[in-house]
């Protein structure tokens, strides 16, 4: 067994297992990173405090499972997504569905807000961006509202805008994918790029670059499960784990692989499991099919064991590191629970 | 009134709770309806209301027939109340005169109704009662016994009927036969047919004395005809106690049949009339050998003929082999010969009684035998087809390669048989079959499902046999079938031999061939050899290439996802020792062949970098862009938005732009939008004076029914300075000079779209303002080359006077690059710093269509100078790549 040279997260802190079924997708909220939001197959959103192991609340009003959420830079409503095909928006406060974004005509894997993150400057959050099953990326506007009160002609045309079709369609729609998207990345916008990188099942990692108005795309070749843009170095490098059971990390700017993480008991060949850097972006953690939760140097792309514990009794969905320490981490899991990690004290 | 009432109220107020007073002033008020009794119509909720009978029960209909509520709350019978009797009278028909007869019924309640109903009775009248046709029960219970009868009928009045006095008076008397008078020997005659024998009487009885036979005598009185009552369920003809056997075994009929049925609880004892089984006789029981509640011989849906002999000999061998089935020695029961001919069935069955057999039964239909087939002829169904076409003459003489040729291609020319004779180039030379993009597999599966299943087992690799049998029909086949089928997939490949059969079946189908015949399978008869011919052409018909046209709309199939295990009959048991072959097998087959496009293929080999990336533009939306807080990249559209980029990714074909529309141009909306608002404030006179056509309905063009309505807003962006310099500057230009050099659309810039006059000279067209001269204020179609696609809205035009027109074509012309026309050279001059690149782009642009550039749309509206027209003016596509300045229109 080969010592760690970089640590993260091993000691479990918490066990959430209010969930009934899979858990489908834990986030942190924005900013703070005290609470963290989870989504699973019991079509309900959980509120939680992951350090202290409560729950605050749950949202019900999804009728099928959630697949996808994401909290709004201003972490006052989030939006959520999965079977109903339907991106619905909440009030964080009062947990009531603000909106409703209608468009997708398959189950919707992931939702993304723009602007969103740690660093999140003010004015984020006015692009919302859906990933669907249906293969299509709808870009949904979040401030129509602001629109008709900061116009400065009040026009007939404000009618037909307010709340209705015109409201409810997308900006745009992205039909380049040829499969089921399953993850959108969106560098922070700290970075102060305006892009968009999306994964599909079609082994294609797409960059939507606003600014420059170019389409990267990379072929990856096995179906893309996940797309992590580096939170620190957003131009340069993403993560992408592919279910022919490996991770890679690419070059943003010329497409070359920098790195691939796998290992001979390292399983992802069947279900979609978000990866995830660890803090300071030392290592890359992801979990397997058997819930093994591994870790890789991103260094020398080694793994960190052997054959890490299976830390969940069924296939890891989601790992989602802190963003602002590197003191916890979050896995979520098919098994019903979500495991809080923390660093083991110093001895 | 109400003033008063007013003031009544108030005095109420003052008054405080005087509620109760009158406001009546004239007569004498309603009795306040508190005071009195409740109010007989009040409203009642339905569940309140009920009904009571006379004597104060609630009616209660039954639980299943509305319990205390049927109908309509007991009321009536209708949601809408009772339907008033309609009074109908005329001349014909008055009414009250018949139509309203009252009987004793109408006055009857419903207990009375149902009493009258069940004193109603069916009887016979006095007359009819005591004699014998009753037929009730309790009739037939209360007829008096046989003497008692007979003493009521003694004692029983004379009432005798007018039939009977008639009679009498007739001569007639009591117990003489009604008829004319008849000699002794006739009389006889009729006392034995009484009797009932069927014989005429022998001569002993027939002996008259000579006293009787010098009389007449009245006839014998016919016996009346009495028929028994049925009382049990017996079938027709079935006499109690006997069985049907006691109808040819005589007296031990009575003997024999005391079967009991078979059935529960009964003793011996107990068995009494009803429990003997009279259907199961000896005879049955014979012949079944078992006990069925019915028939269960499956001899049982022969056809009984009727009629003389017919079946007989038949029947008797049945019975033979019945014996022999049943295992019993039993003979079919002798008697049944011996009965009567009248009474027996042909096979042995007595005929029930009552009835006989008809001697003069239909015959049965008679067979002839085929005439005999003549020696050496064989079916050919296609001479009566084709009747009256040459087809058999020609076969006839030509028995060898007659089958092989066409059908007569005269009537019969398909639509690729006339290609071919016209020489039409052959379509599907590079076509590919459908079945080249099956894999082998499917395919072998299909070629066995289309009837290579009865010989893919035999494998028969002889083929010395190739001259064609006797007999064997080579069906034809369209010689380009034929053809095509042979360069498309050839099936059968599992049997080598039988493929190399069915390829030269197809060679010898073809045009010109070399091999007329076809090797047919060896060693086997006819009709397989037939059979296995027609299943060569409805293969050829199948795997034939479809045309070229639909052949380039399928691609190849990777992975053969329809290739299943081929179903077997039979219960499968897996082999031990192939289970793990096969599942190599499986394994290696399911594996999904892909085909990878290069870049996936690069993926494959890890070789990540350029050659696995594509670079496209995309075109975010304008939204977007603002929302992302970037600028567009693409403000004047994506570079080659026009050619589609196909690639893998799809390019930038699919995105939708959701606000960008054609021809959204800031400019020229802000032109409408934010300049006549202020002209309207240059002069306000100019606006109050006319019509519904002013200046500022101008600015509704933007805004109401207006396609691109709001897009401004969007993009909207404060006028420029100059604009408003332009407008309230003071202008050192003379306005009336200015008149016929106004610049037209022709000189214009190519940017500038609806030629809309500048602000600054707006007030020049204004009527009432300007001088009486008129000014060309004319809408330009631009004319470019985009304006096919273009949008079409109105804008507002100032009718020209002819004039007007001739200098504004000459202006046009002078634009177009004719240089003629002191006033346009001059305005040319006037305006040529400003507008010198927009010319020249335009005339760039428009170098080769001169013409078009004449396309100045004029409209001569003549009289009325002073109204605004609508006009419809094209706007091109394109967005603008810059924004018009208001020195632009100077």
């Amino acid at each position: 067994m080969k010592k760690p040279t970089v640590s993260y997260p091993t000691e479990l802190k918490q066990v959430l297992s209010t969930h009934i079924g899979p858990v489908n997708v834990v986030r942190y909220n924005n900013q703070t990173s005290k609470y963290c939001l989870s989504g699973g197959a019991d079509r309900t959103i959980r509120l939680w405090n992951p350090s202290a192991g409560k729950e605050v609340k749950v949202y019900k009003g999804h009728g099928y499972e959630v697949l996808g959420l994401d909290i709004a830079p201003d972490n006052a409503s989030f939006a959520s997504c999965g079977g109903d095909k339907a991106v619905l928006i909440w009030d964080v406060a009062s947990g009531t569905i603000t909106r409703r974004l209608q468009g997708h005509f398959g189950k919707i894997n992931v939702v993304r807000y723009v602007g969103g993150g740690a660093g999140a400057k003010d004015g984020g959050g006015n692009v919302l961006v859906s990933g669907s099953f249906d293969s299509k990326v709808m870009l949904w506007d979040m401030r129509y509202v602001v629109v008709l009160l900061t116009g400065t002609r009040l026009a007939p045309w404000v009618d037909r805008f307010k709340g209705s079709a015109q409201a409810r369609v997308p900006i745009q729609t992205l039909q380049e994918a040829r499969d089921s998207i399953t993850s959108i990345s969106i560098p922070p916008s700290s970075a102060d790029g305006a892009e968009i990188v999306t994964g599909c099942v079609d082994g294609v990692v797409r960059s939507y670059d606003v600014r420059m108005g170019k389409l990267v795309s990379d072929t990856i070749g096995a179906p893309v499960t996940s797309v992590v843009v580096s939170p620190t170095a957003p131009k340069d490098s993403v993560l992408v784990a592919s279910l022919d059971s490996s991770i890679r990390l690419m070059d943003r700017t010329n497409g070359q692989m920098l790195a691939t993480f796998k290992h001979d008991k390292f399983v992802n060949t069947a279900y979609r499991s978000q990866v995830a850097f660890g803090y300071g972006e030392e290592v890359v953690l992801a979990g397997d099919d058997q819930g093994c939760l591994w870790a890789w140097n991103i260094i020398d792309s080694k793994s960190l064991m052997e054959q890490p514990e299976k830390v969940h009794d069924k296939v890891i969905t989601w790992v989602e590191s802190h963003p602002l320490n590197g003191e916890e981490l979050l896995t979520a899991s098919a098994d019903g629970t979500i495991k809080v990690w923390g660093k083991k004290k110093e001895e | 009134m109400t003033s008063r009432l007013r003031k009544k109220l108030e005095d109420l107020e003052e008054a405080g709770n005087n509620l109760n007073e009158s406001f009546c002033l004239i007569g004498t008020p309603l009795p306040s309806l508190a005071d009195t009794k409740r109010d007989q119509n009040e409203f009642v909720p339905v569940w309140k209301q009920e009904v009571r009978d006379e004597q104060g029960r609630r009616r209660f209909h039954g639980a299943f027939t509305g319990g205390y509520s049927a109908g309509y709350y007991n009321t009536v019978g209708s949601k809408e109340g009772w339907t008033p009797a309609s009074f109908k009278s005329s001349r014909a028909n008055r009414a009250g005169n018949s139509s309203k007869l009252q009987g004793a019924e109408d006055f009857m309640d419903e207990e009375d109704l149902a009493d009258l109903r069940d004193s109603r009775r069916l009887e016979n009248t006095e007359t009819f009662k005591s004699d014998g046709f009753t037929s009730t029960a309790d009739e037939l219970g209360r007829r008096p016994d046989s003497i008692g009868s007979a003493l009521t009928s003694l004692i029983q009045p004379a009432s005798s009927s007018v039939g009977q006095k008639l009679l009498m008076k007739m001569g007639w008397r009591p117990g003489q036969g009604i008829g004319p008078r008849v000699s002794a020997r006739k009389r006889k005659i009729q006392e034995a047919k009484l009797l009932g024998r069927r014989t005429r009487p022998d001569a002993a009885e027939m002996a008259i004395d000579e006293e009787e036979g010098k009389h007449l005598f009245a006839p014998r009185d016919s016996k009346l005809m009495v028929f028994e009552q049925k009382s049990g369920k017996e079938g027709l003809g079935y006499i109690k106690g006997q069985g049907m056997q006691g109808l040819g075994k005589g007296d031990s009929a009575a003997k024999e049949s005391t079967n009991l049925s078979a059935g529960f609880g009964l003793g011996i004892d107990e068995a009494d009339e009803d429990d003997i089984d009279i259907y199961h006789t000896e005879l049955n029981r014979a012949d079944h050998g078992a006990r069925t509640a019915y028939d269960l011989d499956e001899h049982d849906d022969d056809v009984v003929l009727l009629g003389p002999g017919v079946v007989g000999a038949d029947k008797s061998r049945r019975g033979i082999q019945r014996t022999a089935e049943d295992g019993r020695t039993f003979k079919r029961p002798a008697p049944m010969n011996t009965f009567r001919d009248g009474n027996v069935w042909n096979d042995g069955k007595p005929v029930l009684p009552g009835f006989a057999i008809d001697p003069n039964a239909t015959a049965q239909d008679k067979w002839f035998d085929f005439p005999p087939i003549p020696e050496g002829w064989r079916p050919r169904p296609a001479r009566v087809w084709h009747k009256g076409s040459k087809w058999d003459q020609t076969q006839v003489p030509v028995p060898k390669a007659a089958p092989n040729a066409p059908p007569d291609k005269r009537s019969q020319l398909s639509a690729d048989q006339r290609g071919d004779i016209l020489g039409e180039e052959q379509l599907n030379s590079s076509a590919k079959s459908v079945f080249d993009y099956m894999s082998a597999k499917s395919k072998e599966r299909l070629a066995q499902a289309t009837g290579a299943h009865q010989t893919t087992g035999v494998s028969l690799t002889v083929e010395e046999a190739t001259e064609q049998p006797e007999g064997v029909l080579v069906p034809p086949l369209s010689p380009r079938t034929a053809s095509a089928a042979l360069k498309g997939f050839i099936p059968f490949a599992d049997d080598p031999a039988k493929q190399e059969r069915y390829k030269s079946y197809l060679a010898s189908q073809t045009y010109n061939t070399a091999e007329p015949s076809p090797k047919l399978l060896p060693g086997r008869p006819v009709n397989e050899i037939n059979k296995e011919l027609s299943d060569f052409s409805k293969s050829a018909a199948m795997f034939k290439p479809m045309s070229f046209a639909m052949a380039n709309r399928f691609t190849t199939s990777s992975a053969s996802a329809q290739d299943v295990a081929q179903p077997k009959p039979g219960l499968h048991i897996p082999d031990p020792d192939k289970l793990d072959e096969w599942a190599d097998k499986s394994k290696t087959q399911n594996e999904i062949k892909e085909v990878l496009t290069p870049r996936q293929e690069a993926a494959k080999a890890g070789m990540y970098g350029a050659m696995t990336r594509t670079e496209e533009n995309w075109a975010p939306n304008k939204l977007l862009c603002k929302r992302f807080g970037v600028a567009d990249p693409y403000p004047d559209g994506l570079p080659g938005a026009t050619k589609e980029e196909s690639g893998p990714s799809g390019g930038t074909f699919g995105t939708r732009p959701l606000l960008t529309a054609p021809g959204q141009d800031v400019a020229w909306q802000n032109k409408f939008i934010n300049v006549p608002s202020n002209e309207e404030k240059a002069n306000p006179d100019a606006t109050s004076g006319n019509g519904p056509r002013q200046p500022k309905t101008l600015a509704e063009v933007g805004l109401a029914d207006d396609e691109n309505q709001g897009r401004d807003t969007l993009t909207y962006k404060k006028p420029e300075i100059d604009i408003f310099k332009a407008i309230f500057a003071d202008d050192d230009e003379d306005g009336s000079d200015d008149d016929d050099e106004r610049p037209t659309g022709g000189s214009r810039p190519a940017s500038v779209i609806p030629t809309v006059p500048p602000p600054s000279k707006l007030q020049q067209l204004l009527p009432g303002v300007t001088t009486a001269e008129a000014s060309p204020a004319v809408s330009v179609n631009e004319a470019s080359s985009d304006a096919t696609s273009a949008t079409y809205r109105p804008v507002f035009a100032r009718p020209s006077s002819k004039r007007d027109v001739d200098e504004m074509e000459a202006d046009t012309a002078a634009s177009g690059g004719k240089a003629d026309g002191a006033k346009s050279k001059r305005k040319r001059k006037r305006d040529d710093d400003r507008v010198r690149k927009s010319k020249k782009d335009k005339r760039d642009k428009k170098g080769s269509a001169k013409a078009s550039d004449r396309d100045v749309r004029v409209e001569d509206v003549g009289a009325d100078e002073d109204m605004w027209v609508e006009k419809e003016v094209a706007i091109p596509t394109a967005p603008l790549s810059k924004r018009k300045r208001a020195e632009d229109f100077l």
